[in-house]
């Protein structure tokens, strides 16, 4: 089966990686980069209730939740797709956080500003724990997404446990415009390492004790987990990182990791603007060439990816095929608007299918894992439930 | 140009670009395209310091969610600082953006071999020079192609690389579309440039004078009855196929301008597939393949494909989105550090195992031959060579399916 999947954010990725591990001939169509450029790669299940409140264990929400919200899973089709998921990401080389088992409930995660949020796995580099404890908070003397006194302030009023803040003067080969990727392709560098190894061990000589150190999210590219290894060698704690503005350091390792290692498993990519989907195939816009498929799935993205397009007018379009998608016209119900998990010619995985607000609700990887499995499910029937995956040896 | 104010501030381009991720000095494609535009918009445009060093791989372009054209904003800004060249460097950029000049006389690169007249012109003595890879009978493999009768006719277009350092490549694809049942002749007839060079190098004017010079000679070659236009290099068919209409204010050429492998995949005939294939011509070694940026436009993954289709034993992409070569980038002597640093995980990838690298363009293949110590060639050099085995080694060699007989185009 040949499957064209148009859009290349979480969702595409997924269902990409999925697809051809069940055996089909996989081509990703994309206009442009996805949003993994602009994500740290925490994936969400459910982090808030309906009301606001911290869910913290998201198993039971969807257990009581879940077939009134339209999907149909037991828990024990949670474990198995995460499970999944989980050997994906593994085998693309990106470590999770949470190590063997799957979290038993939500954990937190820092903001750059000291905040706590829920999340159920992010990976191994984001700093992620079961409960507050006492931290070390690092900033960067010209890197502005660190305001280290704000930040280490607010983390110890919201959890009463202590934050040092500590502020890592600059090095001599610091730029004004720095931003925290240009920071991980200094201390990529040999000079840039010994640079912030120094760095953090003199800033740390007068601080006892194992606690954890939190370095804002620049700690290497491809190099990051052997640079975590030698600091913490070096300093004799763990050290993890907190998520930034972007360009997102932490979804940028595994956009490349992940596209690399679909690459060597022989997914092709082809550039353009999909404009119609037929049964036969895609229409890119701009050529009107047809890229063939016996299956179309779009991950094309929500309001914000592009995948709906909302006219002046205030009419929603689907930009991947150019049909109008009916929404009640109220802004507020714009972020749960979509297409639907199926059209007459295509699948549908990821925000665009609607029905979600994930950025309100926290479950943005809970959709992603639903709706991606579900159009297995729908592509490949029982092929899906057996052990038949062809789990790839290759790594990144 | 279209959608030149629709900038976000996303920051998706910074994410792509091969010289943020490996100079820390450099502002990115953000700042030096559409937020140094709108200042130049408003009359406060000063113009910034390493605009020269982005390599114009477009990479930031292609990965923009709302279609701004990130890298012909930089050509603009570049354009806007040429006068601050030095003229050794105007003298210097004058010869590389004329890359058909060089083709009419490859020797010339020798004279590049002399330090000092090197380091007059501000060229690098680090980047390894193209040898020239004459084919003995690209002559009289034109005058067979021309004696076809009744086959799809297809146009070969001649890019300035091959025609001056790499006849062998234009002889083997020539060759090949023969041998899968087409008809080919060569366009333009003359040394031409698409612009692409210039456009590169900020002289946007230059490039739209070479491209309408070049557009009307291959505009007078073309027959009216071809299937395509076939290119060998990425640059040139981005330039051809894209810039020309979108950027240079050129119509679209009356064919589709299609990559050679690209073609070669959609038409060449499943027994070609399989004769290749079963000659077995590289047993325990490694194809790693590169689809350079320029031709990340169109995609990756197509010669992947087509390296696995031909039989190759061990297919590897190479872990690069740019190898730094960027045309002439490599050559300028304050580009060669980037240069060699955006290629070097290649070397790091390849490390200690045989093979060769199969990559769509002349100077990108030079310089991961020197980066990674492989052969580094035009996959349609490979495919040839590989079908050129798959001939002596059987005797009677199946038919391959499809248009007419089978044809040795060459050797």
């Amino acid at each position: 089966m040949r499957v064209v999947v148009v859009g290349q954010g979480p969702a595409g990725l997924l269902t990409a990686d999925w697809a051809h591990r069940l055996g089909a001939e996989v081509f990703v169509a994309a206009a442009a980069d996805g949003s993994l450029a602009l994500w740290s790669g925490a994936w969400d299940f459910r982090s808030f209730a309906d009301s606001g409140e911290v869910v913290r264990d998201p198993w039971q929400w969807w257990d009581l939740h879940g077939r009134q919200r339209g999907v149909a899973w037991n828990r024990e089709d949670w474990v198995r797709w995460w499970t999944r998921w989980r050997d994906t990401w593994s085998a693309a080389g990106i470590p999770l956080a949470a190590g063997a088992e799957l979290p038993s409930h939500n954990r937190w995660t820092p903001t750059a500003v000291g905040r706590l949020r829920p999340v159920f796995v992010c990976p191994a580099w984001q700093w992620a724990a079961d409960e507050p404890e006492p931290v070390i908070w690092v900033g960067l003397e010209g890197l502005a997404d660190t305001p280290i006194a704000l930040a280490s302030a607010r983390y110890h009023a919201l959890t009463g446990m202590t934050a040092t803040g500590v502020c890592l003067p600059r090095p001599d080969a610091w730029v004004p415009h720095w931003s925290g990727l240009a920071w991980s392709v200094y201390v990529d560098s040999e000079p840039g390492r010994q640079w912030l190894t120094e760095a953090l061990t003199r800033a740390l000589r007068d601080h006892a004790g194992t606690s954890p150190v939190l370095m804002p999210q620049m700690l290497g590219q491809d190099g990051c987990e052997t640079l975590i290894g030698q600091l913490e060698a070096a300093l004799g704690r763990p050290v993890r990182e907190y998520a930034l503005l972007p360009p997102a350091v932490g979804g940028i390792r595994i956009r490349d990791r992940w596209k690399r290692a679909l690459k060597r498993r022989g997914v092709t990519w082809v550039s353009g603007t999909v404009g119609a989907v037929r049964k036969e195939g895609v229409q890119f816009r701009d050529t009107g060439e047809l890229l063939p498929a016996d299956a179309v799935v779009l991950a094309t993205g929500g309001i914000l990816g592009g995948g709906l397009w909302l006219s002046a007018a205030g009419e929603l379009f689907n930009t991947g095929t150019g049909e109008m998608v009916p929404w009640s016209g109220r802004m507020e119900d714009l972020a749960r608007a979509g297409i639907g998990t199926e059209g007459p010619a295509y699948r549908a995985v990821g925000r665009v299918v609607g029905g979600f607000d994930s950025d309100r609700d926290g479950d943005s990887g809970a959709v992603n894992l639903y709706t991606v499995a579900s159009a297995m499910e729908a592509l490949f029937g029982e092929r899906t439930a057996g052990e038949g995956w062809q789990h790839s040896e290759e790594g990144p | 140009m279209a959608h030149s104010d629709a900038c976000l501030k996303c920051t998706i381009c910074i994410a792509a670009c091969p010289v943020y991720r490996k100079d820390g000095e450099f502002p990115g494609p953000k700042a030096l395209g559409p937020e140094w535009h709108r200042r130049h918009l408003a009359g406060t445009g000063d113009l910034m310091d390493h605009v020269d060093d982005c390599t114009f791989c477009q990479l930031c372009e292609g990965a923009c969610p709302v279609g701004v054209p990130v890298a012909h904003l930089i050509a603009e800004h570049k354009a806007a600082a040429l006068p601050k060249q030095t003229w050794p460097m105007r003298v210097r950029d004058t010869v590389l953006t004329h890359p058909e000049w060089v083709a009419r006389a490859p020797v010339l690169t020798r004279a590049t071999a002399l330090v000092p007249i090197s380091r007059w012109l501000k060229l690098s003595t680090r980047s390894q020079r193209p040898s020239v890879r004459k084919a003995p009978r690209l002559s009289r493999s034109s005058r067979r192609a021309a004696v076809g009768g009744g086959r799809p006719r297809v146009a070969l277009f001649v890019d300035c690389f091959d025609r001056g350092f790499d006849t062998e490549a234009m002889l083997a694809a020539q060759a090949l579309m023969e041998v899968f049942g087409f008809e080919v002749h060569q366009v333009p007839r003359t040394s031409q440039c698409c612009g692409a060079a210039a456009y590169a190098s900020g002289r946007v004017a230059q490039a739209r004078r070479q491209a309408g010079a070049m557009e009307q000679a291959i505009r007078g070659e073309l027959r009216g009855d071809e299937v395509a236009l076939i290119t060998l290099n990425a640059t040139c068919q981005g330039t051809i196929g894209e810039e020309w209409s979108k950027f240079l204010g050129l119509n679209d050429l009356p064919v589709p301008v299609i990559p050679f492998h690209v073609f070669a995949l959609q038409h060449a005939p499943a027994g070609f597939w399989s004769t290749v294939a079963a000659a077995n011509v590289d047993p325990g070694s490694w194809t790693w393949t590169h689809t350079t940026c320029r031709g990340r436009r169109r995609g990756d993954g197509a010669l992947f494909q087509l390296a696995r289709r031909a039989g190759m034993d061990q297919v590897e992409p190479l872990d690069l989105e740019c190898c730094g070569a960027a045309g002439s980038y490599a050559f300028k002597a304050e580009h060669a550090e980037t240069a060699h640093d955006i290629g070097q995980p290649a070397a790091a990838q390849i490390h200690g195992r045989p093979g060769v690298i199969w990559v769509d363009s002349g100077t990108c293949a030079v310089h991961l031959e020197q980066l990674a110590g492989r052969t580094a060639r035009h996959p349609a050099y490979w495919l040839w060579q590989a079908w050129l085995t798959s001939q002596s080694a059987s005797a009677t060699p199946p038919a391959p399916a499809g248009h007419g007989e089978p044809r040795d185009g060459g050797s």
